[in-house]
């Protein structure tokens, strides 16, 4: 009950991220509407496939494919992110974009990729059966990348004045 | 996504006053958006008369075109009593800014 309990609130989640860049950014796009679908009716599939076949105390079906979706999904949330930001800061250089929102689609960026890369760290030591969180290089890993991503969503959404006001002197004067 | 009525407008526009052909006035236009980090389908009068004042006078010199700078300013004067449904409260960035503090 437990296992399949976490494995719906990890579809829920999954479904709200790709939710999110679909909405902020393609919303008017067919493709991206199919690849939202994609990702959420493969994983719904996925957790009524697990479900049919029982074993959600190891979930190896579940947990083996859906590291896919949260790289495809975080992966695209970089990816739209990362071209943003690159947009924002040419906009930045004509005084058309605000400086903090400007940065705050780059660290979007920085942190959801690492969370990307955390995702696939995660699923190669579930693959050789190692448990990462207690694992001499795994434990650290997790600590490194799970810290920084942390930081970087705290300083886009919650971000103290004295940083806000750095980032604001570092900007650069319009042409 | 189609491009924008500004773009087009402002396309035409240029085609109209100068020796530019429909395909390169159009070309020079979307050069001059996406090195300002804008998009034909989604630029708004405000930003469309940044470009046509820091950007496309230095594309529209480059291609010979006379008096770039007086030019430019008849296209932002031209614009300048257009009324268009603006988008602006659902672009990314007003999105991010509602967000978080800024």
């Amino acid at each position: 009950m437990l296992g399949a309990t976490a494995g719906l609130l990890a579809l829920v989640g999954l479904v709200a991220n790709t939710s999110f860049t679909w909405i902020l950014f393609r919303r008017a796009e067919a493709w991206a509407g199919a690849l939202l679908a994609s990702v959420g009716l493969g994983a719904g599939g996925l957790f009524v496939a697990q479900s049919a076949a029982g074993g959600w105390a190891n979930g190896a079906l579940f947990w083996g494919w859906f590291p896919l979706g949260i790289a495809v999904s975080f992966g695209w949330a970089f990816m739209e992110c990362g071209r943003y930001h690159r947009l924002l800061r040419r906009r930045l250089q004509l005084g058309m974009a605000d400086p903090v929102v400007t940065n705050r689609f780059g660290l979007y960026a920085a942190a959801t990729g690492l969370a990307v890369v955390t995702n696939l760290v995660g699923w190669v030591f579930w693959r050789r059966h190692l448990e990462m969180v207690t694992d001499p290089v795994g434990g650290p890993l997790l600590l490194v990348l799970g810290v920084t991503s942390s930081t970087l969503m705290m300083l886009a959404f919650l971000p103290p004045r004295v940083y806000l006001a750095w980032v604001r002197a570092r900007a650069p004067e319009a042409a | 996504m189609g491009d924008s009525t500004i773009f087009d407008l402002v396309s035409d526009e240029l085609e109209q006053r100068s020796s530019l052909s429909r395909l390169e006035a159009r070309g020079t236009v979307r050069l001059a958006l996406k090195e300002a980090g804008l998009d034909a389908a989604t630029v708004t009068v405000e930003q469309m008369t940044v470009v046509l004042r820091k950007v496309l006078p230095r594309e529209l010199k480059t291609r010979n075109v006379g008096d770039p700078a007086g030019l430019c300013e008849a296209l932002a004067g031209r614009l300048s009593g257009l009324k268009l449904d603006s988008k602006i409260g659902q672009t990314p960035e007003a999105v991010f800014a509602r967000l978080a503090p800024s």
